[in-house]
């Protein structure tokens, strides 16, 4: 298949939040990356913290980022099928999840994000981070549920 | 985990799009692919005679091109032709992907806009909301 990563090799990209949709996503992606022989690119956006619109101690922001790295790794173990992917590739990023997808999805083959992550009502069944990717992006979407 | 894919088209060059990603994913899974063209039934509109012989020539020529591409890669396929009255397209779509156990459902949007919403088809949005299943989305003006 032909590709729009700079590198030539197959890209699929990922977004993981920590719930449990976006673990289905995953693997999903995962397996589509084996079978392409593709890098798997995982991202886990958190928004940049700032408290009555300060950006908060870069000390808190630190614990921030390491938190989501530790969520993102959790979230690689718990699906052995990355391991048959070209590289997975893990990004963590102080952005908003929509933006920071969008920009990588660029550069992919494939987007893949669950249907409803963890912000807002939970009776939606499609959530704004998914729908906005749907609506924005520039390459495939796939919407796990 | 993608071997039956459900691919919904309505001929729209963005319909072919999503048959390419369909063929290229099928390929790879060696994977089957179901055409699905679901007619929209205007109710109170006579289905007798001309018109349904109009409609049914105009459905065939809406599976025809994706149904070729997916011969020529020799992608094990299949075609169907169903009905619905006017805004059950999207329940008539998740119909058959039941019935056909299939592990996707593969459709084009009108790709991007600040409009966003309104450019992505009310089927292929409703589609999103209603199905159990993953969807994949494919953007009319994917390039690559």
């Amino acid at each position: 298949m032909e590709t729009g990563s700079p590198d030539g090799v197959p890209r699929i990209v990922v977004g993981v939040d920590g719930s449990e949709a976006s673990l289905r996503a995953l693997e999903f992606a995962a397996e589509e990356a084996r079978l392409r022989r593709a890098s798997l690119h995982v991202i886990r956006a958190f928004p940049a913290p700032t408290a009555a619109g300060i950006p908060v101690p870069v000390e808190y922001f630190d614990e921030l980022e390491a938190e989501a790295r530790r969520e993102l790794d959790l979230a690689v173990d718990a699906v052995p099928a990355c391991a048959g992917a070209r590289e997975v590739v893990r990004t963590v990023v102080a952005e908003s999840p929509v933006s920071a997808l969008l920009a990588a999805s660029s550069e992919a083959d494939i987007l893949v994000v669950g249907s409803r992550g963890r912000g807002g009502f939970s009776a939606l069944v499609l959530g704004s981070v998914s729908q906005q990717c749907v609506q924005h992006a520039q390459c495939p979407v796939v919407i796990v549920r | 985990m993608l071997e039956k894919l459900l691919l919904a088209v309505d001929g729209s060059p963005q319909s072919l799009e999503a048959a390419k990603l369909a063929r290229d994913l099928a390929r790879l899974s060696k994977g089957s692919v179901h055409v699905v063209h679901v007619i929209e039934e205007v109710i109170g509109a006579g289905r007798a005679g001309d018109f349904a012989l109009e409609e049914s020539e105009a459905a065939a020529d809406v599976v025809k091109e994706p149904t070729a591409m997916l011969a020529e890669s020799s992608v094990d396929h299949s075609v169907e032709i169903r009905r619905a009255r006017v805004g059950h397209i999207a329940a008539e779509l998740i119909t058959a992907a039941h019935e056909q156990s299939a592990d996707a459902i593969v459709m084009g949007t009108r790709g991007t806009s600040t409009l966003g919403a309104m450019l992505l088809g009310s089927s292929a949005n409703k589609v999103l909301h209603l199905s159990d299943l993953p969807v994949i989305v494919v953007p009319g003006h994917h390039g690559h």
